[in-house]
């Protein structure tokens, strides 16, 4: 009898020992810290291409189609799908293709830079060629720049005939005038009338 | 009638004589022809493969045309929607819209008139030309420019036949959308061309004249 009262209760404070460290109905579980498995190092993904910008603009006839494509810091200028140029402009230079870009002739074209230090406009030879040695473009704005100091060019708006661009200036007195620039003597010829 | 009546009706008749003289001088005011060279000329149907043009003291070569092989794109028109066919040509923007009905057919940059400026108003096409030639103006901006395509005369009550106002194609400059004629209307090769091919009076000569049947469709400038 003595025996089964302290077995009885020796059961009772098991029973005590046990419902005090259980959690709920949940078996217990050991006390483990689980650590997270280390992430894996991330491999350098490349960021996604983007997606082209491009223009075009057909020649007066039709007979011939300049695109100006801009694919990220790249842009070309292709004339009928052959590239005649092509610029790493960075971000912060936009060269565009004017409406009036194609000369009167087909020969040539010019396209418009805009950069924050200065806007210019390059001239070339619709066959990629180049003007002379060295010289794969004309750069309208350093000839305007070494002639016209003070002055400033508004817009070049197109071409007056074959050979001779349509340039808009603010002069050094802060008039409006107009200039042809002619593409074979590199000069700048001023004008009586403003063409607006 | 007392003096001071007397004054008000002589104030009021004077006033309404000279706006009516205002009036009758500006409908009646000389607009100046837009090729001086072909000033009250028949319009002619001409192209000459062999010579160059000039303009602005510039030599210009002209597009070769073939009067033979001509043959429109779409010998009665082409048809885009319901309605009459109507060209704006806006001045301010330099810019032309083409519509039948409420369907728009064409926009285009063109260049009016600089030298002398193209003189607003309701027209109507009285003739096309596949190729002509046209030539004026004096000292620096003179021209004689051969072979000028898809040649669309139009004229109203105060601008005549004669004095040769035309939408056309112009070979010898690209400086569309800024002034650059003599009053005529310089659109690019290629949409003087498509709206040639539109614009009444249709059919499939090289020339074409517009007659109460075959009417020449309507172009208002502002």
């Amino acid at each position: 009898m003595k025996r089964l009262t302290t077995a009885a209760v020796l059961f009772v404070f098991a029973g005590f020992v046990l419902a005090g460290t259980s959690t709920g109905n949940a078996p217990l579980a050991p006390k483990i810290a689980f650590v997270a498995a280390p992430s894996p190092t991330p491999s350098a993904t490349p960021s996604p291409t983007p997606a082209p910008v491009v223009t075009s603009q057909e020649s007066p006839d039709g007979s011939t189609t300049a695109t100006l494509t801009r694919t990220g810091d790249v842009t070309t200028l292709a004339v009928k799908n052959t590239v005649i140029y092509t610029a790493h402009t960075g971000s912060v230079t936009v060269l565009s293709l004017p409406a009036n870009t194609w000369s009167p002739n087909n020969k040539y074209l010019f396209i418009k830079e805009v950069n924050p230090v200065v806007t210019t406009y390059l001239v070339m030879k619709g066959d990629g060629t180049p003007f002379g040695k060295d010289l794969p473009s004309l750069d309208v704005a350093s000839y305007f720049a070494a002639n016209y100091p003070g002055a400033t060019i508004t817009e070049v708006t197109g071409w007056a005939s074959p050979y001779l661009l349509v340039v808009n200036i603010k002069n050094a007195a802060g008039a409006k005038q107009s200039l042809w620039f002619d593409i074979t003597s590199h000069h700048f010829i001023p004008l009586a009338e403003y063409f607006n | 009638m007392s003096k001071k009546a007397a004054f008000i009706t002589a104030l009021i008749l004077a006033g309404g004589l000279f706006s009516g003289f205002r009036a009758l001088k500006q409908s009646t005011a000389v607009v100046p022809c837009a090729n001086s060279g072909q000033c009250n000329a028949t319009p002619k149907l001409e192209a000459d493969n062999s010579m160059s043009g000039t303009f602005m003291g510039q030599v210009v070569t002209p597009p070769s045309v073939d009067l033979s092989a001509h043959a429109p794109k779409n010998v009665l028109g082409e048809e885009t929607g319901v309605g009459e066919k109507h060209i704006y040509v806006d001045l301010a923007t330099q810019t032309l819209t083409a519509y039948q009905g409420s369907t728009l057919f064409m926009t285009a940059t063109v260049s009016t008139g600089k030298w002398n400026p193209t003189p607003p108003g309701d027209y109507t096409i009285w003739v096309k030309l596949r190729a002509t030639r046209m030539s004026g103006g004096e000292g620096a901006d003179a021209y004689d420019l051969p072979n000028v395509p898809w040649v669309m005369f139009f004229y109203n009550d105060h601008v005549s036949k004669g004095d040769g106002y035309s939408l056309h194609g112009a070979y010898w400059h690209d400086n569309f959308g800024h002034p650059m004629s003599h009053g005529c209307v310089n659109m690019r090769q290629v949409d003087a061309e498509k709206l040639y091919n539109w614009v009444g009076p249709e059919g499939s000569s090289n020339i074409i004249y517009a007659d109460t049947v075959n009417t020449g469709t309507k172009v208002t400038i502002r």
